[in-house]
């Protein structure tokens, strides 16, 4: 057990490390020079010059990824070009909307998708299951960007439940700034939901044909007592699969979503430093974005052992 | 009044071309602390047999006839009251023991489930209970006993789990449906042994479902050779075994590979034999005459236009076969 968790933390380190090596790289490649956009195009040699040593961008290519690395670990992420602070200052702000309306929507996500997908491959054929499979099918179709207008349209301006944009901030009280991000969260899970129900409900399915379920049944459990104790959970080694794969699109939605509603959160400031070419900032958050993804697989992988006790023996000889 | 009572049994499929016929018109009974062998090749309809009395029949399936268990009809019952009965006073043994074991949990949880789940008892005193369970059925019993999962023991260790996981509840009924097939030669005999030895000890109803007269002989007290749905030939085991009357009875005795059994047989050492064909499917039995007649050596024409009828041979010993054998 503990030989298999060293393998998958080394495997997580290893990881990292290649996704900063080829970040770093691909922004190298880039065209565009830092220092020319923060002085615009009439910028004197001299002071471009000035400029690059300043942001040490006359430094070896090999010196600066080693500077880069070291500040991602101890904190220092470098200063933005076109804010002029700390990136770590513009992340700090930002993930507080950003992580909880990941985490919010991955929540709604599952506490739909689970019961929805037990409940139609339970009623298999049946009208329920049809509804179900057809609503799954409508969630999957819809884009999200287009089910969040219509969201702002019935929930913000008809029925002025919640705001259509904006953050009010943690400060005024988690009632309010959950309120800014309640709309957003369920334009971003939708469609994630749709996948996770059909994914549960033919993951389901598959295990309720399996013997020990008719054993449990021969037990004298109930077909319901038998779908929640034997065929669920050995189900859910697939979903927890796809939820890991699901956390990286709930992630990259955030750029979308956050624009659509005018959340001031990650995804948002990604744009923006894309669009203004601040290049620090970019390389920064997609660091972040990627070790984020890196590390909610390392989380799926801890998932598989504990859900299946197989594996905590198999792969330490399989490896 | 017997334990189990089966009468008129039939299993059909509804199809969108007619109904198809798994079981026709089976009846036979098991008392307490009597061994009932049901014999037949894949296909012939045993399974589907042990199913009906669970209540675990696919959804498809429609079964007329009763069962009844100390005179309550059990197809009567709706699934609520059959969970009820179901691993307190029926228990089923599953033929393959590498799936029918929940892989991610302990076989000591699963050993528990059914006594937490029919006596409410607490997790303590069900893990007592299961405890006892495993170390009835030969299994080492402690912490390490109980928290493994079925991946960490062999084929046979987890038939002993099933078997221990049945006789939970104490159930009357006990039905093995190929309880050994899956399991090496080695290791059958002492599954055999060991449920021999709890249905003797606990004076359960045993219902033994196999396609190996050899466990036959040596488990049952009563046997019934089943083919394509319709029981062919019964009778007390001894009484069967001395003189056989069906032909297909006579066929799958011929076709043992056990030696000692078959040098006392009827065709002695000659060679293995093998009954030429293969049972019918569903769809197509069942329509004139005998099923068997197709791979009959002796069958004629009025085995295939009419069915043959129940011919009671001698005591409690019946065959349904125009031409029965060894009759004088």
């Amino acid at each position: 057990m503990a030989l298999v968790l060293a393998r998958r933390f080394a495997a997580l380190a290893v990881t990292l490390v290649a996704a900063t090596m080829i970040i770093f790289l691909i922004m190298e490649i880039l065209p565009g020079d830092p220092a020319a956009i923060i002085l615009g195009v009439g910028a004197q040699p001299d002071t471009l010059a000035a400029l690059r040593a300043e942001l040490g961008l006359d430094l070896p290519v090999g010196t600066r990824y080693g500077r880069w690395v070291l500040g991602l670990v101890t904190g220092d992420l470098g200063q933005s070009y076109t804010y002029s602070v700390p990136v770590s200052e513009l992340i700090g702000e930002r993930i507080w909307v950003s992580l909880p309306l990941a985490l919010i929507s991955m929540v709604l996500t599952v506490l739909i998708a689970i019961p929805a997908g037990v409940f139609a491959a339970s009623r298999r054929g049946r009208l329920a299951d049809t509804g179900v499979s057809a609503l799954a099918q409508i969630g999957i179709a819809i884009p999200n960007f287009w089910f969040a207008m219509l969201l702002i349209l019935v929930f913000a301006v008809s029925l002025g439940w919640a705001p259509a944009g904006g953050f009010a901030g943690w400060d005024q009280g988690p009632g309010s700034a959950l309120r800014s991000l309640a709309l957003p969260a369920i334009a971003l899970a939708l469609p994630q939901a749709a996948i996770l129900t059909r994914v549960t409900r033919s993951s389901v399915l598959e295990t309720l044909g399996e013997d020990y379920v008719r054993t449990a049944r021969a037990k004298g459990l109930t077909l319901n007592a038998a779908l929640w104790r034997h065929a669920v959970r050995n189900a859910l080694i697939p979903v927890v699969t796809i939820m890991g794969l699901q956390f990286s699109f709930l992630l990259a939605g955030t750029i979308i979503i956050e624009n659509v509603f005018y959340l001031p959160g990650l995804g948002r400031l990604l744009f923006q430093a894309i669009a203004q070419r601040d290049l620090i900032v970019v390389k920064d958050l997609v660091v972040l974005l990627a070790g984020t993804v890196v590390i909610v697989n390392f989380l799926v992988d801890l998932a598989y052992l504990a859900l299946d006790p197989r594996l905590r023996q198999a792969h330490a000889h399989a490896l | 009044m017997d334990l189990l009572s089966v009468s008129n049994l039939s299993v059909g499929f509804d199809t969108p071309s007619g109904q198809i016929r798994i079981l026709d018109q089976i009846s036979f009974t098991v008392g307490r602390g009597q061994s009932v062998g049901l014999v037949g090749e894949s296909g012939c309809g045993k399974s589907m047999t042990a199913l009906a009395i669970m209540g675990l029949l696919p959804v498809a399936a429609r079964a007329t006839g009763t069962i009844k268990l100390d005179g309550q009809d059990l197809l009567t019952l709706d699934d609520t009251a059959m969970s009820g009965l179901r691993g307190r006073r029926l228990a089923m043994i599953f033929q393959e023991p590498m799936t029918a074991l929940n892989p991610v949990q302990t076989i000591g949880h699963q050993v528990a489930e059914g006594v937490r789940w029919h006596l409410g008892l607490g997790r303590r005193a069900a893990r007592r209970t299961a405890a006892e369970l495993v170390a009835r059925v030969g299994l080492p019993a402690g912490r390490q006993g109980l928290g493994r999962y079925p991946h960490e023991l062999s084929g046979g260790q987890r038939q002993r789990v099933v078997i221990a996981m049945a006789l939970a509840c104490g159930p009357d009924i006990l039905i093995a449906d190929e309880p050994t097939t899956a399991l090496d030669v080695t290791t059958q005999g002492q599954i055999l042994d060991l449920l021999v030895q709890i249905t003797a000890t606990e004076k359960m109803g045993l219902l033994l479902i196999t396609h190996d007269l050899g466990v036959i002989a040596q488990m049952t007290d009563r046997m019934m050779v089943l083919y394509a749905g319709r029981i062919v030939e019964t009778g007390p085991t001894a009484g069967v075994f001395n003189a056989m009357a069906h032909p297909y009875t006579r066929g799958l005795f011929a076709a043992l590979p056990s030696s000692d059994l078959v040098t006392s047989g009827p065709r002695g050492r000659e060679r293995l034999a093998a009954i030429p064909g293969d049972v019918p499917a569903p769809s197509e039995a069942l329509q004139f005459g005998c099923a068997f007649a197709p791979r009959c050596p002796l069958a004629e024409t009025r085995c295939r236009s009419s069915e043959p009828p129940q011919i009671a041979l001698q005591a409690d010993h019946s065959v349904a076969c125009f031409r029965p054998q060894g009759q004088t």
